[in-house]
């Protein structure tokens, strides 16, 4: 009697909780609905800021896109947001949350390129995903053909800085020192394949671990090579600022440049004034952001009272991609349509013309050449990339 | 004859228990393959499996926790390298998965082993700062051993993970795999909470001078619960290689320990199935909860500290004190 109670009581139980979860997970089976775009973003811990911007930055242009009329004559653009913590099995359960419980059409989002990679994993040849941030040239290497990257890889924007630094700054001799990341390691095998068949010297490489933050031996090892130009690489706002510091302690270098893509006003201001005269590089300049770029910048600083930065402009122009693209190719589930259209057609975005090669990539259509004046960065150069 | 009578009346509640406990069995083993066959949703059921798998990761934890009375903060050295055993022996050695997983898990032992004699030793907090330091050193060598680890950016891109037949990337076929092997830990441990070394555990957590002073080796009982609790947590970690799809020096990251022992605490350390509870509920109700992210957290910590404050030594307290309150028979044998 009282195991057949027990198993009854366990088997309603069961039962009920099966029914909630159905409920809960059950699709909205409507017609004509809106084309729903997924996003994986870090919008809880370490990398939250940049999570906000981007969720900041997807808003906006899809609201401008719905203003528009929406795409596919009349469907209108929802945006479903999903937290993927910055880590990579948050990534995962993000996107597979996005595709089975949301229902989106695309996936979008990327900041750190481990999520990236893993959640490549899951979206390969089973839904469009558009990555917007993540910089790391592995995720296109995969060769998949629904892949698709808005900013420029760490090696398209080391190529385009270096083309800077050999052909127009000229040093003789270059030391460099940066954390020991991936991210670096591109940087610095593109800097020596550089410095090496233009002829110039690279005296020192240094490299420190995550921690550091006493720089003052690295500093004054690479002083008493005394190089002409000093290249720092390091992506940590706060870490960078001190590095700096102490690069001013010990009396500067002639030239001293630190890579592209990672000088942000976070890491100016901390730095209070000793990143001035700092050269760098970077795919977008919100102070002069070119005959394309114009309304965007204007339009977004009336809506939000702030200047777009890098993260509100590639996922800008990835939603654009999506929506336009699914547009063009009169559907949003045949990928290998969406995909042949998306590697065909060149795209109209806030930097100029985007297009994609083979792997996916977007090579931006410029690159900022930058120095650091006064705690903000001032331009000295558009290089066309085309 | 009151001794005989005793024993008659014990045998029969033993048969009792075993058939119950059989039940329970069986119960599992059919929630098992109806909620494989149920639901569809790749996302429900890919996450299932995941928690199997961390669950596994919460009950090495919980061997040395529950069992010898320890805070084993770097239990993840032993989740990375189970973790990075099935990406290395799949992605670079071309090994089946499940050869890499079984070296994997002699490794784990070995280097508990060695851990062990150096760290065990120390107790309290001494041990857990010194087992901590230890994964540091890992993410370290994992971030830098880039020709075998592959550097900060870690293994992807493997095959298609599979045992024998059995396919990991599809989900329901991963559901039912590490939720099986789930089920047999559970047994093992059940099995080994009543062995004399289950005994010789207790008395090491309670009191080891106690312990001592009766003849139970107490260092070796350590060594061997640690060297024990080991291939648990790399298990656990070659398990969640086909959900996450990418290994990085992160696994090593004390986060991920933090996590696991916040399911033992949640599901209660005393209670062998504790930990599992905890992991469904861990990883579950955020995900259930559709709010915004930071709410979410606040929620949910919100969540974990009210269980702390009104049950203390775990979830299950409450479901027997309810059980008490409907006036059942109370029954001592935690040891479930």
């Amino acid at each position: 009697m009282k195991l057949a109670y027990r198993m009854k009581v366990m088997f309603s139980v069961g039962a009920v909780v099966a029914t909630t979860l159905q409920l809960a997970y059950a699709p909205s089976a409507m017609a004509a609905d809106p084309v729903k775009i997924g996003l994986a973003l870090p919008l809880s811990g370490a990398a939250a800021t940049y999570g906000q911007e981007l969720q900041r930055g997807a808003e906006y242009a899809a609201d401008l896109i719905n203003q528009r009329g929406g795409i596919l004559s009349g469907r209108k653009l929802e945006l479903v947001f999903e937290d993927e913590k910055g880590t990579p099995q948050g990534g995962v359960a993000a996107v597979q949350k996005l595709m089975s419980v949301g229902r989106v059409k695309a996936i979008t989002g990327g900041t750190n390129s481990s999520v990236v990679l893993a959640e490549s994993s899951v979206t390969k040849k089973r839904i469009l995903q558009v990555n917007a941030g993540a910089q790391a040239d592995a995720i296109t290497d995969q060769g998949s053909p629904w892949l698709f990257q808005i900013n420029n890889t760490v090696s398209l924007n080391s190529e385009a800085f270096n083309a800077y630094i050999v052909k127009t700054l000229k040093p003789k001799t270059v030391a460099y020192m940066g954390e020991n990341s991936e991210f670096n390691k591109t940087v610095l095998e593109k800097l020596r394949e550089s410095l090496k068949s233009a002829g110039i010297e690279l005296v020192s490489t240094s490299t420190y671990d995550a921690e550091t933050n006493d720089f003052t031996s690295i500093l004054t090892k690479i002083k008493a090579s005394n190089p002409d130009m000093i290249y720092v690489a390091d992506a940590y706002p706060a870490r960078a600022a001190q590095l700096w510091k102490q690069v001013r302690q010990i009396g500067g270098f002639k030239t001293e440049v630190m890579s592209p893509g990672v000088v942000t006003p976070g890491m100016i201001k901390p730095s209070e004034g000793a990143m001035n005269g700092v050269i760098t590089g970077e795919i977008f300049m919100a102070s002069d952001p070119g005959p394309d770029g114009k309304d965007f910048v204007e339009n977004y600083q009336k809506k939000f009272n702030s200047v777009p930065g890098k993260g509100e402009l590639v996922i800008f122009e990835a939603i654009n991609l999506i929506a336009s693209a699914m547009d063009k190719a009169g559907t949003d589930s045949d990928y290998d349509k969406i995909s042949k259209v998306i590697r065909e057609g060149a795209w109209q975005s806030p930097r100029g013309l985007l297009k994609f090669d083979e792997k996916g990539r977007a090579r931006a259509p410029y690159f900022y050449i930058q120095r650091v004046e006064n705690g903000a960065v001032v331009q000295l150069e558009r290089v066309s990339a085309n | 004859m009151i001794d005989r009578e005793q024993v008659a009346v014990s045998d029969k509640k033993r048969s009792g228990r075993t058939a119950r406990e059989a039940s329970y069995v069986a119960c599992a083993l059919i929630a098992i393959a109806v909620f494989a066959y149920t639901f569809t949703d790749p996302f429900v059921v890919t996450l299932a499996g995941y928690t199997c798998a961390f669950a596994l990761f919460a009950l090495s934890i919980n061997i040395i926790l529950g069992g010898v009375g320890e805070v084993p903060l770097g239990q993840c050295l032993f989740f990375g390298v189970g973790a990075y055993g099935a990406a290395i022996g799949m992605g670079k050695l071309g090994l089946p998965f499940e050869v890499s997983v079984l070296i994997a898990l002699v490794l784990s032992v070995v280097l508990a082993a060695i851990i062990g004699v150096i760290t065990l030793r120390l107790t309290g907090a001494y041990f857990s700062i010194v087992s901590w330091g230890l994964t540091g050193v890992a993410m370290v060598a994992a971030t830098n051993l880039e020709e075998i680890t592959g550097g900060p950016l870690g293994l992807f891109g493997f095959p298609p993970i599979e045992i024998g037949p059995l396919q990991l990337s599809d989900p329901q076929t991963y559901f039912a795999v590490t939720a099986t092997i789930l089920l047999l830990a559970i047994l093992f441990l059940v099995a080994l909470r009543r062995s004399p070394f289950g005994a010789a555990m207790d008395s090491v957590r309670q009191n080891p001078h106690l312990a001592r002073s009766v003849g139970v080796d107490v260092a070796r009982v350590r060594l061997k619960a640690f060297m024990l609790s080991a291939p648990f947590a790399a298990l656990a970690g070659a398990l969640a290689v086909p959900y996450t799809q990418i290994v990085t020096p992160e696994v090593f990251s004390v986060a991920n320990t933090v996590d696991g022992l916040l399911m033992v605490l949640l599901g209660g350390a005393q209670l062998v199935v504790g930990p599992v509870i905890g992991a469904a509920i861990f990883t579950l109700i955020p995900q259930a909860m559709n709010l915004d992210p930071n709410i979410r957290i606040l929620v949910f910590s919100s969540i974990i500290i009210l269980i702390m404050m009104f049950a203390p030594g775990g979830l299950h307290q409450l479901g027997v004190a309810l059980r008490d309150r409907l006036g059942r028979k109370t029954d001592d044998d935690r040891s479930r």
